[in-house]
Protein backbone atom coordinates (compact mmCIF):
# COMPACT_ATOMS: atom_id res chain seq x y z
CA UNK A 1 0.00 0.00 0.00
CA UNK A 2 1.27 3.63 -0.66
CA UNK A 3 1.18 5.48 2.42
CA UNK A 4 1.36 9.34 2.07
CA UNK A 5 3.67 11.40 4.41
CA UNK A 6 5.03 15.03 3.46
CA UNK A 7 7.37 15.23 6.69
CA UNK A 8 10.08 17.05 6.93
CA UNK A 9 12.89 13.94 7.11
CA UNK A 10 15.15 16.26 9.95
CA UNK A 11 11.50 16.27 12.27
CA UNK A 12 13.17 14.95 15.39
CA UNK A 13 15.83 17.23 15.38
CA UNK A 14 13.55 20.15 14.74
CA UNK A 15 11.46 18.44 17.74
CA UNK A 16 15.03 18.75 19.68
CA UNK A 17 15.55 22.41 18.49
CA UNK A 18 12.15 23.58 19.35
CA UNK A 19 12.94 22.46 22.91
CA UNK A 20 16.55 23.97 23.18
CA UNK A 21 14.36 27.42 21.79
CA UNK A 22 11.92 26.60 24.94
CA UNK A 23 14.68 26.12 27.46
CA UNK A 24 16.37 29.26 26.52
CA UNK A 25 13.40 31.40 26.32
CA UNK A 26 12.19 30.18 29.87
CA UNK A 27 15.40 32.08 30.63
CA UNK A 28 15.50 34.73 28.35
CA UNK A 29 18.18 33.71 26.91
CA UNK A 30 18.74 35.29 22.55
CA UNK A 31 20.53 32.82 20.82
CA UNK A 32 22.68 33.22 17.79
CA UNK A 33 23.80 30.14 15.46
CA UNK A 34 27.22 30.88 14.03
CA UNK A 35 27.71 29.50 10.69
CA UNK A 36 30.56 29.95 8.37
CA UNK A 37 33.35 27.55 6.02
CA UNK A 38 36.40 26.89 7.97
CA UNK A 39 38.93 29.57 8.61
CA UNK A 40 36.17 32.46 7.61
CA UNK A 41 37.22 33.90 10.48
CA UNK A 42 33.93 33.11 13.27
CA UNK A 43 36.27 32.67 16.17
CA UNK A 44 37.73 35.27 15.52
CA UNK A 45 34.78 37.81 14.82
CA UNK A 46 33.62 36.07 18.39
CA UNK A 47 37.17 37.38 20.31
CA UNK A 48 36.48 41.01 18.92
CA UNK A 49 32.92 41.30 19.44
CA UNK A 50 32.61 39.71 22.89
CA UNK A 51 34.01 42.00 25.03
CA UNK A 52 31.69 44.80 23.97
CA UNK A 53 28.87 42.75 23.82
CA UNK A 54 29.61 41.83 27.54
CA UNK A 55 29.83 45.37 28.64
CA UNK A 56 26.35 45.16 28.67
CA UNK A 57 24.66 41.28 28.87
CA UNK A 58 26.02 37.85 30.25
CA UNK A 59 27.17 35.99 27.33
CA UNK A 60 27.73 32.68 26.77
CA UNK A 61 29.23 30.25 24.68
CA UNK A 62 29.40 27.17 22.68
CA UNK A 63 32.11 26.16 20.63
CA UNK A 64 30.91 23.89 17.54
CA UNK A 65 34.53 21.88 16.60
CA UNK A 66 35.52 18.84 14.67
CA UNK A 67 38.46 18.28 17.13
CA UNK A 68 40.83 19.97 19.62
CA UNK A 69 39.76 22.60 22.23
CA UNK A 70 41.39 25.57 20.94
CA UNK A 71 38.92 27.58 19.74
CA UNK A 72 37.40 26.81 23.55
CA UNK A 73 40.35 28.44 25.27
CA UNK A 74 40.41 31.57 23.16
CA UNK A 75 37.01 32.72 24.16
CA UNK A 76 37.40 30.90 27.91
CA UNK A 77 40.57 33.85 27.93
CA UNK A 78 38.01 37.00 27.69
CA UNK A 79 36.62 34.97 30.92
CA UNK A 80 33.15 34.32 29.18
CA UNK A 81 31.44 30.58 29.70
CA UNK A 82 32.04 28.00 27.25
CA UNK A 83 31.20 24.83 26.07
CA UNK A 84 33.32 22.97 23.58
CA UNK A 85 31.15 20.43 21.82
CA UNK A 86 33.30 18.28 19.41
CA UNK A 87 31.64 16.55 16.83
CA UNK A 88 34.82 13.99 15.71
CA UNK A 89 34.62 14.48 12.26
CA UNK A 90 30.96 14.69 12.12
CA UNK A 91 30.44 17.57 9.52
CA UNK A 92 27.48 19.59 11.49
CA UNK A 93 26.00 20.13 15.06
CA UNK A 94 22.64 18.72 15.44
CA UNK A 95 19.80 20.31 18.37
CA UNK A 96 20.29 17.31 20.27
CA UNK A 97 24.28 17.96 20.94
CA UNK A 98 23.38 21.64 21.57
CA UNK A 99 20.46 20.22 23.93
CA UNK A 100 23.67 18.27 26.36
CA UNK A 101 25.68 21.26 25.85
CA UNK A 102 22.47 23.78 27.48
CA UNK A 103 22.56 21.06 30.14
CA UNK A 104 26.35 22.43 31.35
CA UNK A 105 25.87 26.14 31.10
CA UNK A 106 23.86 28.15 33.95
CA UNK A 107 21.47 29.89 31.48
CA UNK A 108 19.76 31.56 33.98
CA UNK A 109 23.15 33.50 34.88
CA UNK A 110 23.01 34.26 30.66
CA UNK A 111 21.25 36.82 28.74
CA UNK A 112 23.06 35.98 24.79
CA UNK A 113 24.03 32.43 23.64
CA UNK A 114 26.54 32.25 20.51
CA UNK A 115 26.78 29.22 19.20
CA UNK A 116 29.73 29.07 17.06
CA UNK A 117 28.77 26.01 14.68
CA UNK A 118 31.52 23.63 12.41
CA UNK A 119 33.37 24.94 10.26
CA UNK A 120 31.55 24.27 6.73
CA UNK A 121 29.38 26.06 4.53
CA UNK A 122 27.24 23.02 3.20
CA UNK A 123 25.45 20.72 6.42
CA UNK A 124 25.00 23.27 9.02
CA UNK A 125 22.55 25.14 7.36
CA UNK A 126 19.96 22.47 7.22
CA UNK A 127 19.82 21.30 11.24
CA UNK A 128 18.32 24.11 13.18
CA UNK A 129 19.96 24.09 16.34
CA UNK A 130 17.28 26.36 18.57
CA UNK A 131 18.65 29.58 17.70
CA UNK A 132 16.50 32.45 17.47
CA UNK A 133 18.84 34.00 14.92
CA UNK A 134 21.40 32.68 12.49
CA UNK A 135 24.78 34.91 11.62
CA UNK A 136 26.45 33.61 8.44
CA UNK A 137 30.41 34.94 8.51
CA UNK A 138 31.67 35.20 4.61
CA UNK A 139 35.12 35.93 3.88
CA UNK A 140 37.00 38.40 1.49
CA UNK A 141 39.89 35.67 0.83
CA UNK A 142 36.87 32.43 0.30
CA UNK A 143 35.95 34.27 -2.95
CA UNK A 144 32.80 36.17 -3.71
CA UNK A 145 30.87 33.46 -5.22
CA UNK A 146 30.36 31.57 -2.26
CA UNK A 147 27.08 33.31 -1.91
CA UNK A 148 25.91 31.81 -5.59
CA UNK A 149 27.84 28.53 -4.25
CA UNK A 150 26.37 27.94 -1.25
CA UNK A 151 23.47 29.95 -0.95
CA UNK A 152 21.66 27.70 1.89
CA UNK A 153 24.73 29.27 4.29
CA UNK A 154 22.38 32.28 3.55
CA UNK A 155 19.44 32.48 2.51
CA UNK A 156 17.27 32.21 5.81
CA UNK A 157 19.82 34.43 8.56
CA UNK A 158 19.35 37.87 9.56
CA UNK A 159 22.89 38.94 9.18
CA UNK A 160 25.56 38.46 6.84
CA UNK A 161 29.23 39.24 8.39
CA UNK A 162 31.86 39.79 5.52
CA UNK A 163 35.25 39.59 7.12
CA UNK A 164 38.88 40.37 6.14
CA UNK A 165 37.86 42.77 3.92
CA UNK A 166 41.90 45.00 4.68
CA UNK A 167 42.71 42.07 2.20
CA UNK A 168 40.37 43.64 -0.23
CA UNK A 169 43.40 45.18 -2.16
CA UNK A 170 44.88 41.91 -2.43
CA UNK A 171 42.25 39.73 -4.03
CA UNK A 172 39.97 39.95 -6.68
CA UNK A 173 36.80 39.46 -4.50
CA UNK A 174 34.70 41.83 -6.22
CA UNK A 175 32.56 43.12 -2.49
CA UNK A 176 29.77 44.61 -4.96
CA UNK A 177 28.54 41.31 -6.77
CA UNK A 178 29.27 39.52 -3.41
CA UNK A 179 26.22 42.06 -1.91
CA UNK A 180 24.34 41.80 -5.00
CA UNK A 181 23.87 37.82 -4.68
CA UNK A 182 23.80 37.74 -1.17
CA UNK A 183 20.43 40.37 -1.77
CA UNK A 184 18.79 37.48 -4.35
CA UNK A 185 19.01 35.42 -1.95
CA UNK A 186 18.20 37.23 1.30
CA UNK A 187 16.62 40.31 0.56
CA UNK A 188 16.36 41.41 4.18
CA UNK A 189 19.97 40.61 5.37
CA UNK A 190 21.78 42.68 7.50
CA UNK A 191 25.32 42.88 5.84
CA UNK A 192 27.96 43.88 7.66
CA UNK A 193 31.61 44.27 5.99
CA UNK A 194 34.84 43.81 8.89
CA UNK A 195 37.91 43.71 9.53
CA UNK A 196 39.31 43.21 13.21
CA UNK A 197 42.84 44.49 12.49
CA UNK A 198 41.01 47.56 12.34
CA UNK A 199 37.93 46.39 14.39
CA UNK A 200 36.28 47.85 11.43
CA UNK A 201 32.43 46.32 11.81
CA UNK A 202 33.43 45.33 15.08
CA UNK A 203 30.91 47.95 16.78
CA UNK A 204 28.12 47.43 14.06
CA UNK A 205 27.79 44.16 14.59
CA UNK A 206 27.91 44.55 18.50
CA UNK A 207 25.02 46.92 18.12
CA UNK A 208 23.08 44.19 15.85
CA UNK A 209 23.47 41.82 18.12
CA UNK A 210 22.41 44.45 21.04
CA UNK A 211 19.52 45.63 19.43
CA UNK A 212 17.99 41.82 18.47
CA UNK A 213 18.36 40.74 22.50
CA UNK A 214 15.58 39.96 24.35
CA UNK A 215 13.70 40.37 21.46
CA UNK A 216 11.32 37.66 20.25
CA UNK A 217 12.21 34.92 18.40
CA UNK A 218 11.39 35.76 14.27
CA UNK A 219 11.53 39.63 14.55
CA UNK A 220 14.32 40.42 12.24
CA UNK B 1 28.26 15.04 3.61
CA UNK B 2 25.67 15.24 5.93
CA UNK B 3 24.19 12.27 3.94
CA UNK B 4 24.45 9.56 6.36
CA UNK B 5 22.71 11.74 9.34
CA UNK B 6 19.71 12.35 6.93
CA UNK B 7 19.36 8.51 5.77
CA UNK B 8 19.22 7.63 9.62
CA UNK B 9 16.36 10.10 10.03
CA UNK B 10 14.70 8.78 6.92
CA UNK B 11 14.66 5.30 8.52
CA UNK B 12 13.61 6.39 11.63
CA UNK B 13 10.50 8.77 10.00
CA UNK B 14 10.09 5.79 7.43
CA UNK B 15 9.47 3.08 9.98
CA UNK B 16 7.06 5.06 12.27
CA UNK B 17 5.45 6.01 9.91
CA UNK B 18 4.83 2.67 8.09
CA UNK B 19 3.99 1.05 12.01
CA UNK B 20 1.23 3.80 12.42
CA UNK B 21 0.07 2.46 9.17
CA UNK B 22 -0.27 -1.07 10.22
CA UNK B 23 2.62 -2.18 7.88
CA UNK B 24 5.38 -4.73 8.34
CA UNK B 25 7.75 -3.67 6.12
CA UNK B 26 8.86 -0.72 4.02
CA UNK B 27 9.31 -1.30 0.43
CA UNK B 28 10.05 1.71 -1.20
CA UNK B 29 10.38 5.57 -0.42
CA UNK B 30 10.11 8.85 -2.32
CA UNK B 31 11.78 12.01 -0.96
CA UNK B 32 12.01 15.29 -2.25
CA UNK B 33 15.22 17.08 -1.85
CA UNK B 34 16.38 20.43 -2.41
CA UNK B 35 19.22 21.46 -4.57
CA UNK B 36 20.47 23.81 -1.96
CA UNK B 37 21.24 21.05 0.41
CA UNK B 38 23.79 19.73 -1.72
CA UNK B 39 22.70 16.57 -0.78
CA UNK B 40 24.19 13.60 -3.20
CA UNK B 41 21.24 11.72 -4.49
CA UNK B 42 23.60 8.53 -5.02
CA UNK B 43 25.51 8.75 -1.55
CA UNK B 44 22.20 9.51 0.03
CA UNK B 45 21.14 5.85 -1.39
CA UNK B 46 24.35 4.25 -0.02
CA UNK B 47 23.83 5.34 3.00
CA UNK B 48 20.40 4.75 3.56
CA UNK B 49 21.31 1.06 2.30
CA UNK B 50 23.60 1.25 5.37
CA UNK B 51 21.17 2.69 7.57
CA UNK B 52 18.39 0.61 6.77
CA UNK B 53 19.94 -2.66 7.79
CA UNK B 54 17.79 -4.77 10.04
CA UNK B 55 14.84 -2.14 10.46
CA UNK B 56 11.69 -2.26 8.85
CA UNK B 57 13.06 -0.63 5.20
CA UNK B 58 15.90 -2.93 5.00
CA UNK B 59 16.25 -3.66 1.23
CA UNK B 60 13.33 -0.66 0.59
CA UNK B 61 13.90 1.39 -2.86
CA UNK B 62 15.11 5.08 -2.45
CA UNK B 63 13.94 7.56 -5.30
CA UNK B 64 14.76 10.70 -4.55
CA UNK B 65 13.26 13.80 -6.31
CA UNK B 66 15.20 16.74 -6.73
CA UNK B 67 13.39 20.25 -5.87
CA UNK B 68 14.99 24.11 -7.01
CA UNK B 69 15.10 26.95 -5.60
CA UNK B 70 12.40 29.15 -7.13
CA UNK B 71 11.58 32.78 -8.03
CA UNK B 72 8.95 34.51 -9.32
CA UNK B 73 8.93 37.45 -11.68
CA UNK B 74 8.03 41.32 -10.57
CA UNK B 75 6.78 42.05 -13.83
CA UNK B 76 4.73 38.84 -14.90
CA UNK B 77 4.34 36.82 -11.87
CA UNK B 78 5.88 33.82 -13.52
CA UNK B 79 7.53 31.54 -10.67
CA UNK B 80 10.41 29.60 -12.45
CA UNK B 81 13.13 27.82 -10.92
CA UNK B 82 16.68 29.33 -10.49
CA UNK B 83 18.96 26.97 -12.04
CA UNK B 84 23.16 27.48 -12.21
CA UNK B 85 22.37 31.42 -10.67
CA UNK B 86 20.16 32.30 -13.29
CA UNK B 87 18.45 35.06 -11.76
CA UNK B 88 16.42 36.17 -15.32
CA UNK B 89 12.32 35.31 -15.78
CA UNK B 90 12.85 32.77 -18.84
CA UNK B 91 9.56 34.44 -20.45
CA UNK B 92 10.32 38.42 -20.17
CA UNK B 93 13.91 38.38 -18.91
CA UNK B 94 13.31 40.84 -15.90
CA UNK B 95 15.32 39.95 -12.90
CA UNK B 96 13.31 37.10 -10.46
CA UNK B 97 12.87 37.85 -6.42
CA UNK B 98 11.31 36.37 -3.61
CA UNK B 99 13.32 33.07 -3.59
CA UNK B 100 11.69 30.14 -1.96
CA UNK B 101 12.80 26.61 -1.73
CA UNK B 102 15.53 24.23 -2.88
CA UNK B 103 16.15 23.92 1.13
CA UNK B 104 13.75 21.03 1.62
CA UNK B 105 14.47 17.33 2.56
CA UNK B 106 10.92 16.07 3.28
CA UNK B 107 9.68 12.35 2.82
CA UNK B 108 6.73 12.35 0.51
CA UNK B 109 5.19 8.88 0.58
CA UNK B 110 5.35 5.19 1.51
CA UNK B 111 5.55 1.63 -0.50
CA UNK B 112 4.46 -0.57 2.60
CA UNK B 113 3.58 -3.91 2.86
CA UNK B 114 0.38 -4.52 5.38
CA UNK B 115 -0.21 -8.62 6.98
CA UNK B 116 -3.32 -9.32 5.34
CA UNK B 117 -2.71 -7.58 1.55
CA UNK B 118 -1.74 -9.87 -1.22
CA UNK B 119 1.48 -8.71 -2.35
CA UNK B 120 0.43 -9.78 -5.90
CA UNK B 121 -2.61 -7.94 -5.55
Amino acid sequence: MKIPVLKRVLERNDHAAAENRARLEACSVSCFNLLGGAGSGKTSILEAVLPRVKESHRVGVLEGDLATTRDARRIAALQVPVVQLLTEGGCHLDASMVGRALDRLDLDGLDLLFVENVGNPICPASFDLGEHRRISVLSVTEGDDKPAKYPLLFKDVSCVLITKCDLLPYTNFNIEQAHRDLLRINPQAEIIRSDIKSYRGVDELARWIHDRAGRPAGAK
Amino acid sequence: MHEFSVAVSLVESASTEARRAGAVRVTGLLCRIGRLTHIDASVLSEAFGLAAENSMCAGAELRVETADLEAACPRCGKRFPVRRWEWRCPDCGSEGTDATGGDEIVLVSLEAEVPDEDPSA
